[in-house]
């Protein structure tokens, strides 16, 4: 429990660590926003009266300082476009999110668990084959074509669900399809290799010989061991589902936080940018930290490494 | 349905054509055009000015209120430009504003304008969104960036940001009452999403519709069935900076090469399937005495451009670079195909919006490191000749400092522009933008490439719906027409 505890303990420092890199590279984005915002049709002397309004003639450690010294007390500033509070508008869009990434987890979970499973016990089967055709196809397809095919195929020509924005549930079922396909790839192929390794092992032989029921032994015995990788590929896939989501939410004008970064990232936006970058390293941070004791409580060997 | 979001509520405060269409519904201006391009009255009901052109006196409106309550009188109206003019203030949308206006004062029931110098395009700039008139307590209070108030036909209601901008009927407007209880803006950055959401009822207005969709609207299927495409004249204009400071774009022959290289023409059917006109000369044609392209002149000759590289001694052709945004990256590559075909070797840098403008609004020492020679961009300024002239190609105006991107200096063309931005004969003004138009063909400071036309869409049961010339969209005349096909769930 000690690694965990400090690492725990550390999470405040890497925060800080990770906050100035985060507003290092934000600033040294190409491209100003004084500039963005007042279009190209403005004279250099408005847009520098802009730049002022805003602080960003003010050196860069002036502007970390101030960032820094707000954001400890939850102020992430405020939005140069608009002048919302970026913490409001982050707690306007993160429910959106959270459901959406939410429910595209729990179907990946749902189909990769249960299929990678049978692709390893019908390992070189047509189960496995057809199983693993599918993965491939799923981690292969741009997530942006599949969108608008999906679109155009359910929401243009069936009018079986709606073309976008949020409401009722027929609202997730494409973008929530769309943001699963990677993850639930991940997941299946990483429950095979796991459950293909623990079934070779002599513990499950054993098993198979005193007679116990094929479901129990891999549900009870095998499955718990086989999912310490994929519960930390799970974790670590965080980051790669907030880019996922950053296009799903843009085709489907999903109300989230993904779809409010391309637009900051648009108009160089800092401090919103600033604001859901750090939200994000912190899901990752904790989610890493959440599959590490998930992995403890899984595999008792864990325990005293 | 937009294709990006409103930069702000203040229409003082932003240059965007999106943000336009959004704020027209919400804010009035002095003077409007008409449909046939006439200035006709709207919150002033009649003006005049002093035979100098220097002085311009405007009557107010009677018994006309903004949607916070107050009277929109000969005070407010001060306020709202006193706040336009002052320097203290930082507004994207003042500049031109500000250059051409000394100061407004009341005097009796009138507000009065003195100008700087005598600007034959005054009129036409008090057409423009950013000289709308603003609730003086709002503007007061600092709240116009996020709560539009302003006296037109509809209110502003809400704006979630990112998602959608709601407004309603306003009860008490002075003029005619809008036939919709409210109107819903929404947006996406996807140009197949808006034509998807004009199919499926998503949206029953789109604007700008990519050309790649429009004939879908113009043949026998569903999409026809449901909607149609609308094409009216733009005035945006697209176009190719050269870097004068940069060898062998200094030298003229070699400008005249490039540009005589152009097939104007197959850009417009290649790039814009049709809806578009090529543009040989540095104004849009809604501007009177815009010179048309002359015969052939849209079309390229090839050996008329070798001719001239061979004559600067570049007969083997040379290597250039140019920096484009995504959406002009196709216009890019059909250029570099063209400029091919006579020894012209074009490196296309694909650059992302806030980059490319840090590399287009480059001064010349950080141009010639990156070696920067054509920046490939667009503008719009309708009915506005100084507007399309100046920050373009006045020596005043290179970049950082305004759109001069390619630092083209020459003091006869500024002499010139001074002279048509003052001169209030039509004739004699047309004259001096014929001169201009002609000395620009001459130095081929920039490469103009088409004019645009607007592409929109409208949903089947809707009527009422038109464009501006810069692409703005104008529903305020919108009405419902019977019923209209179902929509998808």
């Amino acid at each position: 429990m000690m690694p965990l505890l400090r690492r725990a303990l550390a999470m405040p420092l890497m925060m800080l660590g990770i906050s100035f890199v985060v507003f290092l590279a934000i600033h040294a984005l190409p491209g100003d926003p004084a500039r963005l915002l007042s279009g190209p049709q403005v004279p250099e002397n408005v847009v520098q009266g802009l730049r002022h309004r805003l602080g960003l003639d003010l050196p860069f450690s002036a502007q970390y300082m101030h960032f820094l010294r707000r954001a400890l007390q939850g102020d992430f500033g405020v939005s140069l476009r608009d002048g919302t509070p970026v913490s409001a508008l982050i707690v306007q869009r993160l429910p959106y999110s959270l459901t959406l990434g939410g429910l595209a987890y729990l179907v990946a979970l749902s189909f990769g668990i249960p299929g990678g499973i049978i692709a390893a016990v019908c390992a070189g089967k047509w189960p496995d084959t057809a199983l693993m055709a599918v993965t491939l196809v799923g981690a292969s397809l741009a997530g942006f074509w599949v969108a608008l095919i999906g679109m155009e195929v359910f929401a243009v020509r069936l009018h079986w669900l709606p073309l976008m924005g949020a409401g009722s549930w027929k609202h997730y079922v494409l973008p929530v399809f769309v943001l699963a396909l990677m993850p639930s790839a991940l997941i299946l192929r990483m429950t095979r290799t796991g459950m293909r390794e623990i079934l070779r092992q002599d513990y499950i032989r054993t098993a198979y010989a005193k007679g116990l029921p094929s479901w129990k032994i891999l549900t009870v015995h095998a499955l718990p061991n086989a999912l310490a990788p994929v519960v930390t590929v799970v974790a670590l896939n965080l980051g790669g589902l907030v880019s996922s989501a950053v296009v799903t939410e843009t085709v489907f004008d999903w109300p989230g936080v993904a779809r409010l970064l391309v637009d900051s990232v648009r108009y160089r936006d800092y401090p919103v940018i600033q604001g859901i970058t750090l939200l994000a390293v912190l899901g990752v941070l904790v989610a890493t930290l959440v599959a590490d004791t998930v992995n403890l409580l899984l595999d008792p060997q864990h325990r005293t490494s | 349905m937009l294709t990006e979001a409103p930069r702000s509520m203040d229409p003082a405060d932003q240059n965007a054509t999106a943000t336009r269409s959004v704020l027209s519904s919400f804010y009035e201006t002095l003077v409007q055009f008409d449909e046939f391009g006439h200035i006709r009255p709207q919150l002033a009901t009649d003006w005049s000015s002093s035979a100098d052109g220097l002085e311009w006196r405007f009557h107010i409106r009677p018994n006309v209120f903004f949607h916070d309550g107050l009277p929109c009188d000969v005070d407010a109206v001060t306020a709202s430009f006193r706040r336009l003019l002052d320097l203290a203030i930082p507004l994207a949308g003042a500049g031109v504003s500000r250059t051409v206006i000394r100061s407004v004062r009341q005097d009796g029931g009138s507000i009065v304008f003195t100008l700087k110098h005598p600007y034959a395009d005054f009129l036409p700039l008090l057409t423009m969104t950013q000289t709308a008139v603003v609730s003086p307590d709002a503007a007061r209070n600092g709240t116009l960036a996020l709560h539009a108030v302003g006296t037109g036909p509809y209110v502003f209601e809400a704006w979630h940001s990112g998602d959608d901008v709601l407004t309603h009927r306003n009860p008490a407007y002075w003029g005619q009452a809008a036939s919709f209880d409210g109107l819903k803006w929404i947006w996406s950055s996807e140009p197949s999403v808006l034509n998807m959401a004009l199919q499926t009822g998503d949206a029953d207005v789109v604007v700008p519709l990519s050309p790649v969709f429009a004939n879908l609207y113009r043949e026998q299927g569903h999409a026809a069935q449901v909607a149609s495409v609308h094409a009216s004249p733009g005035a945006t204009l697209f176009w190719a900076a050269l870097n004068m400071h940069l060898k062998p774009l200094d030298d003229a022959r070699v400008r005249r090469a490039l540009s005589l290289a152009l097939d104007r023409t197959a850009l417009v059917a290649g790039l814009l399937h049709g809806y578009g006109q090529p543009a040989c000369s540095a104004l849009t044609p809604d501007i009177h005495g815009a010179l048309p392209c002359g015969v052939n002149e849209a079309h390229a000759d090839l050996s008329a451009a070798r001719a001239l590289l061979k004559t600067a001694g570049l007969e083997n052709g040379f290597s250039i670079i140019a920096v484009v945004q995504e959406p002009e990256e196709p216009m890019a590559e059909a250029i570099q195909a063209m400029w091919k075909q006579i020894g012209v070797r074009l490196e296309i840098r694909r650059q992302e919006a806030g980059v490319w403008v840090q590399s287009a609004f480059a001064p010349p020492d950080v141009k010639a490191h990156e070696q920067t020679g054509v920046i490939l961009t667009s503008w719009s300024a309708p009915f506005l000749a100084d507007m399309q002239l100046r920050p373009i190609y006045a020596s005043a105006s290179a970049a950082p400092q305004s759109a001069n991107l390619g630092f083209f200096a020459d003091l006869s063309l500024d002499a010139l522009i001074d002279r048509a931005a003052g001169s209030e004969e039509a004739a004699q003004r047309q004259a001096t933008l014929k001169e201009i138009q002609i000395l620009l063909k001459q130095q081929v400071p920039v490469l103009p490439l088409y004019v645009a036309d607007t592409l929109y869409g409208v949903r089947k049961g809707v009527e009422g719906v038109s464009a501006g010339p810069d692409g703005e969209i104008l529903v305020l005349k919108a009405r419902a027409s019977g019923s209209g096909p179902e929509r998808a769930p």
